[in-house]
């Protein structure tokens, strides 16, 4: 799926018209510090991940690409993309650098928890939302991703394969195996609650 | 039909992403598939619950981001008085000399560049470069940004510095060596309008006939500019009276342009001046390879 305004964006940016970039931020910047924060697990890396993500798509869209390549790209997949690279190249120098001492340095401790958003929630909304979060902290790395993706961004199977960069049929086998287990881990978690 | 085909389908049946055929085909399956209904129900509620894990950028994120975007610039204290410096991601845009006041660089930038610059501090390294290169110094390397401009000019503006510091080279030299030897008198206007002088030489380039000739900045900062790089300017105002454009060697029958650093090293017994091609020619004497004398369009 060709994200069309995406296009349209990616090629306001491209002839440097007044507030394009700022659209392109503000379009754009939910989902993918939403993103980089799961990934990364650290609020203020992930800030400095988007927005070091924005100015690398801003130097590719008004430098390296020309208008053909931005009027057809498509914008939404590429810039989580970009994302990712950029998430998982900072995950990896931190790993490294870290002492071997914090086996769990890849421990889930919910970031969203930290992120309230100021809407009112009913309690029974608010504990659905922590047993999901709990759930997927459980899950693969690569599942939560794929997760994360189809089911907080809502992006189409298309786009999530440009994003991790495998096959769309791969995607939705990974996609299908994830929810499987998110679903049974969900089921026993209640089992264990109403105990 | 069999689960293990469908079930990995009932996502994108939920979402409404399937084309007909299929979206029916599952339709069709779950009518009587217990199973396949339970799992699309609990896939729905996942569906219904994940949103609920969105978070929002934090409010500094948009300014942050701009910060770093568009042309910005500042003032840079160098030998020849305040130069004004422009810069973008991709390097600097523009160095203006002879401005006391923000404002005639502003608008001077909007006119040749057609873009507004916001004030901002300059990076280290530019300003030591624009430093160097108002003293004669060979300047630090920096990005230059001049893909704006249209390609002759960039070709013409890109060939400068194969001129080296303490030399000095004709319009149509350049105008060859930008790859259009007819082009002198283009060639000059696009060094006129150069936004990037010192640290894109423009200063190096003189007329054919000889002398120092005119600069944007005024013809006096030309000739401190190559003085201080090095350059004897009085020698070549006075070639320029004799009708000297090369210097020929007796012992190589090699000839130069006059600055070039092969024809300083002549010892002046060996000197012949030379007044055109056609003289050195006459002679049996051969263009330098590194200044690369001989004026195609001469």
């Amino acid at each position: 799926m060709i994200d069309e305004a995406g296009g349209t964006l990616a090629l306001a940016v491209h002839r440097d018209e007044r507030g394009a970039v700022e659209r392109l931020v503000q379009s754009y910047q939910n989902q993918l510090f939403g993103y980089a924060l799961r990934l990364l697990q650290d609020p203020s890396d992930a800030q400095e991940v988007t927005q070091d993500a924005f100015l690398r798509a801003y130097d590719a869209l008004t430098s390296r690409y020309d208008a053909n390549r931005c009027r057809t790209l498509a914008l939404r997949p590429w810039l989580f993309r970009i994302t990712r690279n950029i998430a998982y190249n900072r995950r990896r120098a931190r790993r490294s650098a870290q002492e071997e001492a914090f086996p769990e340095a890849d421990g889930w401790h919910s970031p969203a928890l930290r992120y309230e958003s100021g809407a009112v929630q009913s309690l029974e909304m608010q504990e659905e939302r922590a047993l999901l979060e709990h759930a997927l902290g459980r899950l693969s790395q690569t599942s939560r991703e794929l997760i994360l993706l189809r089911f907080v961004e809502e992006l189409p199977y298309a786009e999530i394969a440009v994003v991790v960069g495998t096959g769309e049929s791969a995607v939705r086998g990974k996609v299908f195996r994830a929810l499987r287990q998110l679903r049974a881990m969900l089921t026993e978690m209640e089992a264990h609650d109403a105990m | 039909m069999r689960c293990e085909t469908m079930i990995e389908q009932l996502d994108e049946f939920r979402a409404g992403e399937l084309g007909r055929p299929e979206h029916d085909a599952v339709a069709a399956h779950i009518a009587d598939c217990p199973d396949c209904v339970a799992a699309l129900a609990q896939i729905e509620r996942v569906a219904a619950l994940a949103p609920q894990l969105r978070i929002d950028a934090p409010a500094d994120l948009v300014a942050n981001v701009l910060a770093h975007v568009g042309d910005q610039y500042g003032s840079v204290e160098t030998v020849v008085g305040p130069a004004w410096v422009a810069f973008n991601r991709r390097g600097i845009t523009m160095v203006y000399l002879g401005a006391d006041d923000a404002t005639t660089f502003t608008s001077a930038y909007a006119r040749r560049l057609g873009r507004q610059a916001r004030q901002n501090e300059v990076p280290a390294r530019y300003v030591q470069a624009v430093q160097q290169a108002a003293q004669g110094k060979v300047p630090a390397r920096v990005p230059i940004d001049i893909s704006g401009l249209p390609p002759f000019e960039q070709a013409v503006l890109l060939s400068l510095p194969r001129i080296p510091r303490g030399e000095v080279r004709p319009y149509a030299w350049l105008a060859r060596e930008a790859g259009r030897p007819k082009a002198v008198r283009a060639t000059g206007n696009a060094l006129a309008r150069n936004p990037v002088p010192l640290l894109l030489p423009c200063h190096r380039v003189v007329p054919t006939s000889g002398g120092v000739g005119n600069y944007a900045f005024g013809s006096t900062m030309k000739r401190g500019l190559l003085e201080r790089e090095g350059v004897p300017t009085d020698e070549l105002d006075t070639l320029a009276r004799q009708g000297v454009r090369y210097i020929g060697c007796t012992s190589t029958h090699i000839y130069c342009l006059p600055t070039c650093h092969d024809a300083r090293r002549v010892q002046p017994a060996n000197r012949v001046p030379l007044a055109n091609d056609g003289a050195a020619a006459a002679a049996g004497y051969r263009p330098c390879k590194h200044c690369k004398p001989a004026l195609i369009a001469g």
